[in-house]
This record gives C-alpha cells, structure tokens and sequence, in this order.
C-alpha cells in the first residue's frame, strides 16, 4: 500500500451510511423533526450509531480511516492527536463547509461565518469575536443578559405544571431575541418562527436562501440599524467589519444557536439532574442564596456550567459533523489525503469513548471543574481550534444563570420521561418525551 | 513442493519452464537444509542459571537470548559462526595462506578498471546490503598484536610495507593447521533484530534509547547525534561507516521512532520498555520484510525469484490472498514462512560463515559520486568515496540535506559484482582507527585464514559441479586468461571470491549462482528460525497496531513518511532499490526510460 489510512469494507460503509449518516439526516440536519426524533428516539438509533463506529475504531483506528458514507468515501477521525490537526487547521487546510452543510446553511444562513473561507472568514470572525467579547472571562454585557435570563427562569416557574421542552424553548428563544436583537424584539416571535421556516427548509440541503429569506434579513436588518445599546446589536457599530460581512447574516446563526441549541442542553440538564441526587445536590449548594443576576456569581458557578457541559457531551446536538480538505494533507505519520477529502467527526461516538474516556457514560460535570475534560479535543460540541464557537462563553454563561436560578429555587423532579440508568446513561435522550416539575 | 526427475543434472534455472524452476529451487533449499547446516561443540556460551528473566517471551532481547526458549543462548552475541560446508572441510591450510599473493589477486583480478554499473540496483540497494549485514555479523576488531603480514611487490604503491591484517580470533580454540577450523564468535546477535540501529547488549542500548516513549535518539533536525567516534552517528553498529548507511541508520531510527508514536497513541498505558520492544519488534521485522520482499527480487531478477521470494514472506497464495483472508493453515509453502511454526531444520541456527563469505559484496560499491539538488535536479558536487565515509561522514553528510542525498543515492547505479569492479577506495582505505587496508585482499586472506573452501570445494558441498578447467568457470576469455596466469593453472586453488565474481550468474542475477546456494538456504532460514517470525509473529506479540504496520509498510511509505520531498522521485516507482528516474523525467501516464530498464532483467554482465 502507499501510504494511507485503512478502509472500511464496504459493506461496514452501508452499515455506517445507514446508522449514523441516514439517521443524522433523517432527524433533521438543522431543524430537529418533533416526530422523527421522538421515532428514532424510541429506536436504539444512536446506540447502534455507536457501537458500529466503536468496532469500526476498534478494527481500524485509532489513526483516521476510510468509510464509505453513501457512494463516497470519507474519513472518520477518532483521536484527539488527529481531531487537533483537523479541527486546528480549520478552516484551512480543513474548511468547515462540506457539501451538505454548505447546501442546508445557505437555506437560512448562506453569509455565515462556519461556512465562509479564506479572508471572507477571517473579515467575520472578527466581526463576530469583537461582539461576543471572545475569550473574555465575562461578556461586558453580562450583567443585564443575567438579569434577563433570571426573569425567563423564574417565568417558567410560574407555570402550575411540568414544563415541557417547548416551554423551555419559547423561553429561550425570547430570551434569545433580547440578547441579540434588543428588548424591541422580546416578543417578535414571528421573526423566530420564519427562521425555524428556512431552517427546515435547510434540512432538504436546496444550495440556495429559500424563500422568506431576504424577508428575514430585512428584518434583522431593521433592529441592527436601530440597535438597542443592552444588546449584542448595540455593540455592532464598535466591531470591525467590512461591505462583506453582512452583518444581519451573522445575527442569524446567533439566534440560531443560542435559540434552539442551547435550550435543548439546559431541558436534558433539567432531565438529568433529578436522577443523580448527589450532583443536584452540589449544584444547588453552588447556588444557594445567591443572586444570579450578579455576573461574578453566575460565571463563578463552575459546577453548573460543568452540568452544562455535560449534557452537551452525553447528548451531543451536532452528533456527526465534517470538514472537507481544500488542500492535499500529509498527516504525522506519512499518509497524504488529497484535497476535497471529506473528514468527519463523530461526536457521539467521540464524546461517549468507552475505552478512553472513563467517565464516558456517567453524569461527571467534575470532570470539568477539576479534571481534563475542558482541555480534550475529542468534545468537540464547541469544536476546537481556530473555528471553535466564539460565542461558547457567552452562551454557558446564559445557561449558568438560567439553570443556576432554576436550581435554586426549585428542586426539579422528572415527571415524564425514561428512566435513566446513572451508571449507563443512553445514548439518546429525547427532549420532546422529557417533562420536569419545579 | 513435487519432486521433480532430473536425469540431466540441470542446475535449477536451466529448467525450461517456471514450475520447474521453482520445483528445483524447492528441492535445492530443502537439500541444503538437510545437508548443509552445521556446527562444532562449544558454539554457544552456557546458559544463564536460575529463572530466565521476564518479559522474555514477548521481545527480543539486547543480546539475543531466549529466542529459542528452550536453547536460550542460541543466535546470541558472541555466539559462534556456524558452517554451511561440513566441519571436515573446513581444514586451514596456513602454508597456503598467502599464496597465491592475495595482494597481486587485487591488484590483477579485482581492481575497478572502469566502473561497471549494476544496472538493476541503485547505490541504495548497495548501502542497503551493508545496512543489513551490520545487523547479522561482525568477527570483532582483533587485536593489534596479531597480525598478517602480507608482503608488498616493490612496484606496489601501497602505503604501507607489509600490509598488516589482523587476525580473527577464534572465540575457542586455537587456528592450527591442517585441523578444521575452530569457531570465531559472531559480535553482533545472529538474529534479524535490528541490532545495526538498536545495538547488540544492554550496554549499547543504553546509550542508544531516550528512555522516554520507547524512542531512540535522533536530534531535533531529524539527525543521528554524534558518538565518541569521530565522523560516526550515534547508532547501533558503527563499524565501516559512510553515507549511504547513515541515511539507512538514520532513516530507520526515525521509522522506530515513528512506530513508537503509533502505538503509544493506541496504547496509552504502555510505558518506556514496552515501547521500545515492541518498536524493536515492528521495525525489525518490516526491515526483514523489505529484505526478503523488495531487496532481495531486485537484485535477483530472475521470474523464480520474484515468486519465490514473496512466497517466502507471503506464501504461494500471495499477499492479497493473506491480507485478506489469513494464514492457511500451517503450510510454510501455502501461506509463507512468516506467522508458520519455527523449524531450525537439521542444526540450532546461527549464521555461518560461508554466509559472511557470499555477502562480500563490496563491488557494488562506486568510487565516483555525484550529489544533485532534489528541490532543481541541478548537480552540486562530486565526492570520491574516501572522503564520504569513516571519519568524514557526518561533516559530509552536514553539507548536504538529507533529500538531495537520498535522491543522489537512489539515481546511481550500484557496481555489478564481478571481477575488475573493485572500489580502488577500498583498496586503499584508513579506517578511522589508522590501519590502512586493501578490503580486496582483506577478503581474500579472510575466507582462507577461517577455512571457507576455495571455489571448487565450495561448490561440491553444496552439491554444485566441480569446474573442471579455469575456462569453465566465466565465459570471459580475457579474465580466464588471467585467473590461469595467478592460479598457474589451478582451478582447486581458485579463490571462492574470485570464482564467484568471474562466474556468469543466471539471467537478471546481481551476484553468482554459487552465492546465491548460500543465500536461498539462510535467506529463509533467518525467518524460520526465529520465533519472532513465525510462532509469535502475531497481534498478540506485537499488538495490532505493530502487526499492521509491519504487513502494510514497504520501503517506498517508510521513505515518504519521513521524507515526503521524495516523492516526485520515487512517487511513481515500483522498486525503490532499483535506480530512480531524474527530476522531471516523468512524463504523464509514461514511465521514465530509467524505470522502463529497470523493470526488465536487464543488469551489466560484462560476459
């Protein structure tokens, strides 16, 4: 052989292709199909997911290896040696706009900063690390986005029931739209509405912004030439940008991930907490009596942020995701992919490696206060390197005060839901089936 | 393997189809196993008493112990030389020790007159061969005290008057003439461990390894560091030093190194010693297979060989076959040597020294060099042998980066073994301890002062048929001529050196048929012989990850890993041993003529 990395038969590549491409897919790429994933849920979808890719490691890794994922032939990167040379030369020589993502993105976000290349993406990362106050130990807006994320906890905790998952969204997404948009869209639904539209226009991958599209830039458009100074659209003017940033493009993915990504996190945090008595029970102690509109506070919560975390490890929302190489690679061992390889991630499998990662399938958000968790690339729900989420902080931020003010007022007990086995927690955990009393 | 009738005593190429041929060659191997494998008493040390060490069962060790488990000082270090021939004949004849004048047989018979290129193998494949035979043996450096003395004829311009060659020791006994020959000791392990990059013993290990990793040291350009010996890398075997073997040194020490690497990532608990044995493991084996798979059917052009030779590594059912399915059984002839059960045949293994005799290849070796600029093909300077080796090597090697020596040593042609091709840089060599020596005349005094038969006797123990005139040896009327005049006539007195370079060897061969009796029965024997090649060559022992890298690697990756500039050189080449194409020879979809020739059989025989 020339130098390569090992190949997957091909009939592993139908299996992979049916148990971990088809479902990713068929679950919705961007926008989770309510019914789909509640079907794919009650299958043992993900766990086949996972032990097909664990034996697949097992037969060809730990080095990068060849599967087939329909008619082509991708490779799957496992180790975090291989994840650091891929997602750390993101996004070149490793551009983050594989074919399919590129397609569904351009539905509702074709300007996004994920799916850009060469200096357009630096012009917007730039952009978006000036308003996100990146790498900051605290956004400067923190202060007022906890004071709004308590309010929309404790207005969940008025509700005289278990609260559903689309009770935690419509919170979120409202909560979402003060912190980028401005108190002027707190109740704007519609604009949220017309982005989940496009969103589910982008799981059918069209190539090009479907309709209503140009309707919701204009909006967006609107609220950053009015901007309100407590919001993300209030520090717009003071970011570096350029004719090709298109400003309200990035606003997009924004919402689009604080909304809909981070409330499905905090609903199986929520979910989670009531079976492990002892971790509820540190987290609330983290929290108890103080005041979470109080950034010190809230940032300081680092258990709460490690539950978090945790939730986003175990239940990843992005489960497989890809680069494409833009340039021939020689990786450290010798062996040359060509460009227009695509490589993909497998978080689930990744984030879940029993045979490396000890606490794999237990609750451990110790793991990342005190231990390595924080610093190993294979958790990758944040990706890593160059085009790691420059909006990470800000967002466990929003969730630390959200959940930390839920906590401790409440003691959240599961009231519908599976029955989660701490020791051997599942690999899906369906949000849609999950209701939680406070 | 069938035994095929052979009323008219064919010798085995001159079968008229294939089948035959390799039916011969089957036959030839299985008859030398049986008939020529010998050794005297008191070969081996005595055993350690007590408990063996641990972990001997799954590594080789620094001294080469406890291959064999039940005979654990077997192939050892400073074990003894076993014999091909059997011990009667292997009488030292000290009165003949220097007739007829082994310096006037160098300077008529073996001079390089004009360089005769190999045509089929680079000078690579050349520092290749003397890469390996520092990992199989190494008589020792004497002592400087006991010396031959080899008169110079006064119109000799030789140095120095006499010639002094040291004498081999005998590890027992003492040489006595008229007995057969005591045993001299074998300084390197006999085993194929890579003891040329790792060292043989604990003591040199020691000096060899980081203690970090399993890895080796290699400094932070990728370079060997320098040793106490001035000019020499740092490595396991340092004897008779030049570039071409330091870029093999360096190159597999770094290979090792990479090894390392791969299964520390699949194996994260396993510390320092585990490690480096099984790097030991992995990169030994991979060079036994480049050997055997890529070396050895470049320099052996013949059809039979090409087969035979991948048979031995993989079997008859090819390598595919094996990749995908597995071994068949335990049939050597089926799946191949590699992965079979060990079998010593009819003695405990060691090398011997008919073995050392046959690989005294050093006409392979050119004088002239000429070093180009891998990055713009353009030419940057030529060396004499003498100033590339010994105490010059590191300065030189310095000079020049490492991808403009590999492409310069992979575009010259190897000399072709045979008479008036010897390196006059040999001839006249100062080792870096001061002795001056003529290597050509080393050679010659060696096989007589160790009692190897002369050419004739040679062949009738390896039932080969006597040469009954100096004519029927080599169809080359003017070095018949020759031969008669310094042998007076003599065939029985003609040198195995000298018979073996003037004899015609079978089509496509780099070196002689009589060398190559020798060759086919150790070459597969250094395999069957050790565990580590048969019984245990398996995930088990190596792990999966080690397992994998010796069965998907060949010598091209292991280039290009380490030095990927190489590939518009050797990107589009089968045998990387053969003599590469120049910088932008390559058209598209056509190969380069350089590659075309090189596919054929097609080597220099001067004949």
């Amino acid at each position: 052989m020339a130098l390569d990395f090992k190949h997957a038969s091909l009939v592993e590549g139908v299996r992979f292709t049916a148990q971990v491409g088809v479902p990713n897919i068929v679950q919705g790429l961007f926008r989770k199909r309510e019914v789909v994933v509640s079907a794919v849920g009650r299958l043992p979808a993900d766990h086949l997911a996972y032990r097909l890719v664990e034996g697949l490691e097992k037969k060809y890794g730990p080095d990068p290896f060849w599967v087939r994922v329909g008619s082509e032939e991708a490779l799957l990167v496992t180790h975090p040696d291989d994840l650091r040379v891929v997602l750390g030369g993101s996004p070149s020589p490793f551009a983050s706009d594989p074919d399919a993502k590129r397609k569904g993105m351009a539905a509702f976000q074709p300007t996004a900063l994920t799916i850009s290349r060469g200096d357009l993406w630096a012009d917007r990362r730039a952009f978006a690390e000036a308003v996100l106050d990146t790498g900051a130990p605290t956004h400067r807006l923190a202060g007022g986005f906890a004071a709004h994320a308590v309010a929309a906890a404790d207005g969940l905790m008025t509700l005289d029931r278990p609260i559903t998952f689309d009770d935690v969204n419509t919170a979120f997404q409202r909560l979402t739209r003060i912190v980028v948009l401005g108190a002027d869209a707190a109740e704007d639904t519609s604009l949220t509405d017309l982005l989940g539209d496009l969103m589910s226009a982008g799981n059918k991958m069209p190539g090009k912004p479907a309709d209503g599209y140009e309707e919701l830039h204009a909006r967006l458009q609107e609220y950053v030439d009015d901007p309100d100074p407590g919001a993300l659209t209030g520090l717009v003017a003071g970011a570096p940008q350029s004719a090709g940033t298109d400003v309200p493009g990035q606003l997009i993915h924004w919402l689009f991930a604080m909304g809909d990504t981070l409330p499905a996190n905090l609903m199986r945090a929520l979910a989670v907490l009531p079976t492990h008595s002892k971790v509820l029970g540190v987290a609330r102690s983290e929290v108890a009596g103080k005041d979470l509109t109080d950034v010190e506070t809230v940032a300081g919560s680092t258990y709460i942020a490690g539950c978090i975390l945790e939730a986003m490890r175990l239940w990843p929302t992005t489960s497989l995701f890809g680069r494409v190489q833009v340039e021939d690679v020689r990786w450290a061992n010798g062996q040359k992919t060509p460009a227009g390889t695509q490589v993909l991630i497998h978080n689930l499998f990744n984030h879940r490696n029993r045979a490396r990662v000890p606490f794999a399938d237990r609750f451990a958000p110790e793991e990342w206060v005190s231990g390595g968790a924080a610093d190993d690339w294979r958790f990758n729900f944040f990706s890593h390197g160059p085009q790691g989420c420059p909006g990470a902080g800000l967002s466990i931020f929003l969730g630390q005060a959200f959940l930390g003010r839920l906590i401790s007022r409440a003691e959240p007990r599961l009231a519908a839901g599976p029955r989660l086995r701490p020791e051997r927690l599942p690999y899906a955990l369906d949000i849609y089936g999950v209701e939680v009393r406070l | 393997m069938v035994n095929v009738p052979n009323p008219l005593n064919l010798q085995w190429y001159e079968h008229p189809s294939l089948l035959l041929q390799l039916a011969a060659l089957s036959k030839a191997r299985d008859d030398l196993r049986e008939h020529n494998l010998h050794e005297q008493d008191g070969m081996r040390p005595d055993p350690p008493v007590g408990d063996p060490p641990s972990g001997i069962e799954r590594a080789r060790t620094a001294d080469g112990t406890y291959n064999d488990l039940g005979c654990p000082m077997m192939g050892s270090k400073d074990s003894g030389f076993g014999r091909n021939v059997p011990i009667e004949k292997t009488v030292i004849d000290r009165k003949r020790l220097l007739t007829p004048d082994p310096r006037e047989i160098s300077r008529r018979l073996m001079a390089r007159d004009t360089f005769k290129p190999a045509g089929i193998l680079n000078a690579l494949g050349a520092a290749w061969l003397q890469f390996e035979n520092h990992n199989w043996f190494f008589h020792g450096d004497g002592l400087a005290d006991r010396v031959i003395e080899v008169p110079i004829a006064a119109d000799d311009d030789f140095p120095e008057r006499p010639m002094r060659i040291r004498e081999t020791i005998p590890m027992r006994g003492d040489i006595v003439d008229g007995e057969p020959a005591p045993v001299f000791g074998n300084a390197e392990t006999h085993w194929w461990d890579g003891s040329q990059v790792y060292g043989s013993g604990a003591e040199k290990q020691g000096r060899i390894r980081t203690g970090t990793d399993g890895k080796v040291r290699v400094d932070d350009n990728g370079r060997l560091p320098a040793s106490d010996i001035p000019g020499i890398d740092l490595t396991g075997m340092q004897e008779n030093y030049w570039f071409g073997p330091g870029l093999l040194h360096t190159l597999f020490a770094r290979e090792h190194n990479s090894v390392c690497d791969a299964l520390k990532k699949a194996h994260p608990e396993l510390e320092d010693q585990r490690l480096f044995e099984l790097g030991v493991l992995v990169v030994s084996a991979l060079i036994a297979k480049i050997h055997t798979v890529e070396w050895t059917p470049c320099v052996l052009r013949h059809p039979a060989l090409q087969i035979g030779m991948a048979a031995n590594w993989y079997g008859a059912l090819g390598e595919a076959f094996r990749d995908k399915i597995g071994r068949v059984g335990d049939s050597e002839a089926l799946s191949g040597i590699i992965g079979s059960a060990t079998d010593h045949h009819s003695a405990p293994f060691s090398l011997t020294e008919e073995f050392v005799s046959v690989y005294r290849m050093h006409p392979l070796i050119p004088d002239d060099w000429s070093f180009y600029s891998l990055a713009s093909g353009e030419h940057l300077k030529d060396a004499y042998f003498t100033d590339i080796q010994g105490r010059f090597t590191r300065d030189f090697m310095h000079s020049l980066e490492m991808g403009d020596m590999w492409y310069s040593i992979g575009r010259a042609s190897a000399g072709a073994v045979c008479l008036h091709n010897y390196p006059n840089a040999l001839r006249n060599l100062t080792r870096v301890d001061g002795q001056i020596t003529d290597l050509a005349t080393l050679d010659i005094v060696r096989d007589r002062e160790r009692g190897v038969p002369r050419y004739n006797d040679f062949r009738e123990a390896l039932r080969m048929p006597r040469r009954k005139r100096i004519d029927d040896i080599t169809p080359n009327q003017q070095w018949a001529r020759e031969i008669n005049e310094i042998y007076n006539g003599d065939v029985d007195a003609v040198d195995l050196q000298i018979g073996m370079q003037a004899e015609q060897p079978p089509k496509g061969f780099g070196f002689s048929d009589t060398a190559f009796r020798i060759f086919i029965l150790m070459a597969s024997r250094r395999l069957k012989s050790d565990r580590f090649f048969t019984a245990d060559f398996r995930p088990e022992v190596y792990t999966k990850t080690g397992y994998d890298w010796v069965n998907d690697n060949s010598m091209k990756d292991v280039l290009l890993r380490h030095y990927p500039e190489l590939e518009p050189v050797i990107g589009d080449v089968e045998r990387v041993f053969a003599p590469w194409h120049e910088l932008g020879a390559a058209e598209p979809g056509k190969k380069p003529r350089i590659l075309r020739a090189a596919d054929t059989v097609k080597s220099y025989l001067p004949f």
